[in-house]
């Protein structure tokens, strides 16, 4: 975890709860998909709160997809947490992506 | 005729002699009215029966081939023949030939002593039989012959009535046989007069054919005639010049004639002689081709005259529908008719070959004279071709290239008015299966005369025009010893090209081949002008924070003209812009170079003299020595863009045109000056003008608003009001839609220039930074940019707006604008205005190839354009500029 960005992850049962804080952009996308992507692997539904994330661009939305993608096709379920006033709930709301859930 | 009959009916029968006087009365006044032949017959017939209580009666003519013809048979049905041959054992011929009254008793005595069809003897009864000769002097002229059906020999009365009977009808048909024989002769000689006048005014050999064909037809009651003229290609075909009635029916189906047939026609052709065939049996025996045909219309005579027309030969035929003789006068009439003729034809062909001379003379020297202008290889292809059409009325064409790789022929014209137009293929391979491959291949001419012909032949061309080709012709384009192309010609009709047009063709492709090759050499100079002219514009415009400028060179039109126009923007060594348009008069590669040598040279003088007008006289006395300028025309600009000033002088030129940002316009023509001519007493002057935030300049080219044939006026009140509905447009699009909308839509348009030039509003703030096209920089000028837009007056929103849409365009730079290894830099500028705030996001390296339909760079644009009002992004081989207008004070949520 470097100090850009950061992620937690919960286990609660099945479902994982994770929170992303800080920049994702171009230098960190790698970083966040490869973490996300394990925090999501053994469970069947994840909340992932965003209302941390201080920057966050159209390479962090596409990594969101792919992995709300994986869980679907697996039987899973991806929800987001971005309230409307939050950077990343800005962002969402501007590129009306929907395939993402938002909670 | 009438008249006798009724006086006969009313006589009676009482008193033989009162009977025989009567009769013989009847007779005289009968034959008295009688005008025809066929009339006296008829009365000679109808008196006779009942006077020898007779069954039968026949009266015939003699003539000339010592021949009966029967005017008359009475009693036998149709039995009798027409005609019957001294030559022949009947007691009629007899008569003639002892030129003695014939008796025979009975039916028993008559087959004893002649050899008479069973069929005839049969229907003449079984009784008396006497034949009388018809003699003028001692000289036949006929015979008459009645039949009883009981065996009676004839009393001296009877004798003495049938006597009388020959005697008279011998006279009358005498006298009638001349008279008809004079009045045919009149109406010959009326024919032929009728044909002389007809000929005399007759054009053309199908009008002398058609005038001589209707005469003979109405003077000899034939039922068909034809004029049939052998091909001067082709003596044994013969081409229907005319043909009336029953060969009328018959030439529709057979427009030709084969003259090495034995046709009756082809057999007078060829022994240039007269052919007669006056009945069925001679037609069989002398032509049983004839014959045939013949049978199929219901002819059963045919008299062939021949006819000789210079070196060609030829026939004019003759139908009849019943068999009978030419007398003697017809066959001499119908000599003179042939000869009239022949006169007619020999003077109509010398008229008509004057013409086509004429014709194919005016058509060279036609294309001789388009094709000195012709500057493009397809304007040479649809001269040659228009005028090849007009002179053999064919109905398409194409003239076909040989393409650099030597085996492919390109269709570089094609022409025609009819649907097989669009049949050409645009290319073949260079296959003899088609008629212009075979052209080209064989380097010669090629034809197929007929539809057979063409299929058996060409079948690539028979099968791709169908049955809209009947025959086709081919040339082939020669240049020297090489063969650079060929033409084809195709014709809805079977035909063969002559001799001279053929003659006429060659002439044609060569003059085509060398136009050819002329303007092949004329489009690589346009080649290269054009390249030197783009060589010699500056690859772009010039960048300053307080302006926007787009410039654009549109060259003239597909047609060859390379002008010299061009256009320059530069930087001066005090922070000021020089803005140039120019127009260098002339053509092709010497325009382009001398307009090369004035845009480095004003470039040059304009970093130590920044006076417009100084340095447009600097410019002209260049021009005059090292800069071999003839004549020019400049506009010169320089814009302070901080304060907006601008000081311009127009050298001949057309005057700057200014928008204000508020959509008013006007005419910058203070600065006007003399052209760059090399004037002596070049004096330039200047002027200035002075530039708001949001005002749009507009220098350009004549082009932009000159039309042929309108005023100046018109065309500068145009460009006005297009520049005035367009000035809240990027500048590059102002410039691409002038072009579009005002160029005019004619050939030959002349090049155009536009710069367009707009003063930005005026930063309160500005951000600038330069950062290394790495990823991880990113976080970086994020950090930077957010410190300085907390230092504006700006809601959080747009705060978050801003660093997210520059966020957007950085990375794109970062992640696209270079192979990795050679990262350059990015810049970053924002200019914060009243109401908003611009940002230009620059890099100095080349996309990479990216997918359209990559979804996360569609996301990145929808973000940017989202938050923008608007987005211009700019692609050059130096870097990619993306410019975004964001507004502030918006609420976004």
């Amino acid at each position: 975890m470097n100090d850009v960005v950061s992620i937690r992850a919960s286990l609660a049962g099945d479902e994982a709860h994770i929170v992303i804080s800080g920049e994702v952009d171009l230098s960190t996308a790698d970083t966040v998909l490869r973490q996300l992507e394990q925090a999501v692997a053994e469970c069947g539904s994840a909340v992932c709160d965003l209302s941390k994330v201080t920057y966050i661009d159209s390479r962090g939305i596409r990594l969101l997809v792919h992995v709300a993608r994986g869980m679907r096709e697996r039987g899973g379920r991806f929800t987001v947490v971005a309230p409307k006033e939050t950077v990343a709930g800005g962002v969402l709301r501007l590129t009306h992506v929907a395939e993402l859930e938002l909670a | 005729m009438a008249v006798g009959r009724r006086s006969w009916s009313t006589s009676g029968l009482t008193s033989d002699f009162a009977d025989h006087a009567a009769r013989l009365h009847d007779v005289t006044a009968g034959l008295a009215a009688a005008a025809t032949t066929s009339e006296i017959a008829d009365v000679v017939i109808t008196q006779g029966i009942p006077a020898l209580s007779a069954r039968t009666g026949v009266l015939g003519v003699l003539e000339e081939q010592d021949e009966l013809r029967f005017l008359r048979s009475v009693g036998y049905g149709d039995v009798f023949p027409e005609r019957l041959s001294l030559d022949e054992p009947w007691p009629i011929t007899a008569a003639v030939r002892t030129r003695t009254m014939v008796e025979l008793r009975d039916v028993v005595e008559r087959r004893a002593e002649y050899a008479v069809p069973e069929r005839v003897w049969k229907a003449s009864g079984q009784g008396t039989l006497v034949a009388v000769p018809l003699l003028i002097g001692n000289r036949p002229v006929g015979a008459l012959g009645f039949t009883r059906e009981e065996s009676r020999p004839l009393s001296a009365d009877e004798r003495g009535l049938v006597e009388t009977l020959a005697n008279q009808a011998a006279l009358a048909l005498e006298r009638a046989v001349l008279f008809e024989a004079d009045h045919r002769a009149r109406e010959q000689a009326e024919g032929l007069q009728r044909v002389a006048s007809a000929v005399a005014r007759a054009a053309t050999m199908g009008d002398v054919a058609t005038a001589v064909a209707s005469e003979a037809l109405a003077v000899l009651n034939a039922s068909g005639v034809t004029v049939v003229l052998a091909r001067a290609s082709d003596p044994s075909v013969g081409d229907v010049l005319a043909s009336r009635g029953l060969a009328a029916e018959h030439a529709r189906s057979e427009p030709t004639v084969n003259l090495a047939g034995n046709t009756i026609t082809a057999q007078s052709v060829r022994l240039a002689e007269p052919v007669y065939a006056e009945s069925e049996q001679e037609l069989e025996s002398g032509s049983p081709e004839s014959a045939r045909v013949a049978d199929s219309f219901g002819v059963r005579g045919i008299a062939s005259l021949p006819l000789v027309v210079g070196d060609r030969r030829g026939a004019f035929s003759v139908l009849l529908s019943e068999s009978r003789r030419f007398y003697p006068e017809e066959r001499r009439f119908l000599e003179l008719l042939a000869r009239s003729c022949e006169q007619g034809l020999l003077r109509a062909s010398l008229f008509e070959a004057e013409q086509a001379a004429r014709t194919r003379a005016d058509i060279l020297g036609a294309l001789a004279a388009t094709l000195s202008g012709a500057v493009a290889v397809s304007e040479v292809g649809s001269a040659f071709l228009d005028n090849a059409l007009r002179l053999l009325t064919a109905s398409s064409g194409a003239l076909l290239l040989l393409d650099e790789e030597q085996d492919t022929l390109n269709a570089v014209s094609v022409g025609g008015a009819s649907p097989s137009r669009d049949l050409w293929l645009p290319s073949i391979p260079v296959d003899e299966s088609y008629v212009t491959g075979a052209a080209f291949h064989q380097a010669t001419s090629v034809a197929a005369s007929t539809r057979e012909e063409l299929e058996a032949n060409f079948p690539g061309t028979a099968s791709g025009f169908g049955g809209s080709a009947r025959s086709a012709y081919a040339g082939a384009l020669k240049l020297g010893d090489t063969t650079i192309g060929a033409f084809g010609l195709v014709f809805e009709d079977e035909r063969d090209v002559s001799v001279e047009d053929q003659r006429l063709l060659e002439t044609m492709a060569d003059l085509c081949a060398q136009a050819i090759g002329r303007a092949r050499s004329y489009e690589m100079e346009h080649q290269i002008a054009h390249r030197l002219q783009q060589a010699m514009l500056p690859p772009g415009v010039i960048r300053h924070p307080g302006v926007e400028v787009a410039a654009s060179y549109h060259a003239g039109t597909e047609a060859m003209e390379v002008g010299g126009d061009w256009y320059d923007t530069f930087s001066l060594p005090d922070g000021r812009i020089g803005l140039v348009v120019g127009d260098v008069v002339g053509q092709g590669i010497e325009a382009a170079a001398t307009m090369g040598r004035l845009r480095s040279a004003l470039a040059a003088y304009a970093l130590y003299e920044t006076s417009p007008a100084e340095l447009m006289a600097r410019l002209n006395h260049f021009g005059q020595g090292v800069g071999r300028v003839d004549f020019a025309t400049a506009c010169f600009a320089v814009l302070d863009p901080e304060s907006g000033a601008l000081t311009y002088t127009s050298a001949g030129h057309p005057p700057p045109l200014l928008v204000a940002a508020d959509g008013t316009s006007r005419w910058l023509t203070d600065g006007s000056t003399e052209p760059l001519y090399g004037s002596e007493t070049f004096d330039p002057v200047q002027a200035t003008a002075h530039l708001q935030p949001g005002d749009l300049l507009l220098l350009y080219s004549d082009g932009l608003v000159e039309r042929r044939g309108e005023h100046i006026e018109t065309g500068l009140a145009r460009l006005g009001e297009a520049a005035r509905s367009l000035h809240n447009q990027p500048v590059h699009e102002i410039c691409a839609t002038l072009a579009a909308d005002l160029r005019p839509a004619v050939e030959h348009a002349d090049d155009i220039v536009i710069l367009v030039v707009r003063r930005k509003w005026a930063a309160r703030a500005v951000f600038q930074r330069v950062f290394p096209a790495r990823p991880e920089e990113l976080r970086l000028m994020r950090l930077e940019l957010r410190a300085w837009l907390d230092d504006q007056e700006l809601s959080r929103s747009d705060r978050e707006a801003v660093v997210l849409a520059v966020g957007e365009a950085c990375a794109n730079a970062v992640e696209h604008a270079y192979v990795e290894a050679q990262a350059g830099d990015v810049s970053v500028e924002l200019s914060m205005l009243d109401d908003s705030l611009v940002v230009a996001v620059r890099d100095f390296g080349s996309w990479r190839a990216v997918p359209h339909d990559d979804p996360d760079r569609g996301r990145g644009y929808e973000i940017m354009r989202a938050l923008s009002e608007r987005v211009d992004i700019e692609s050059g081989p130096d870097g990619t500029i993306v410019t975004m207008y964001l507004p502030h004070g918006v609420d976004r949520s």
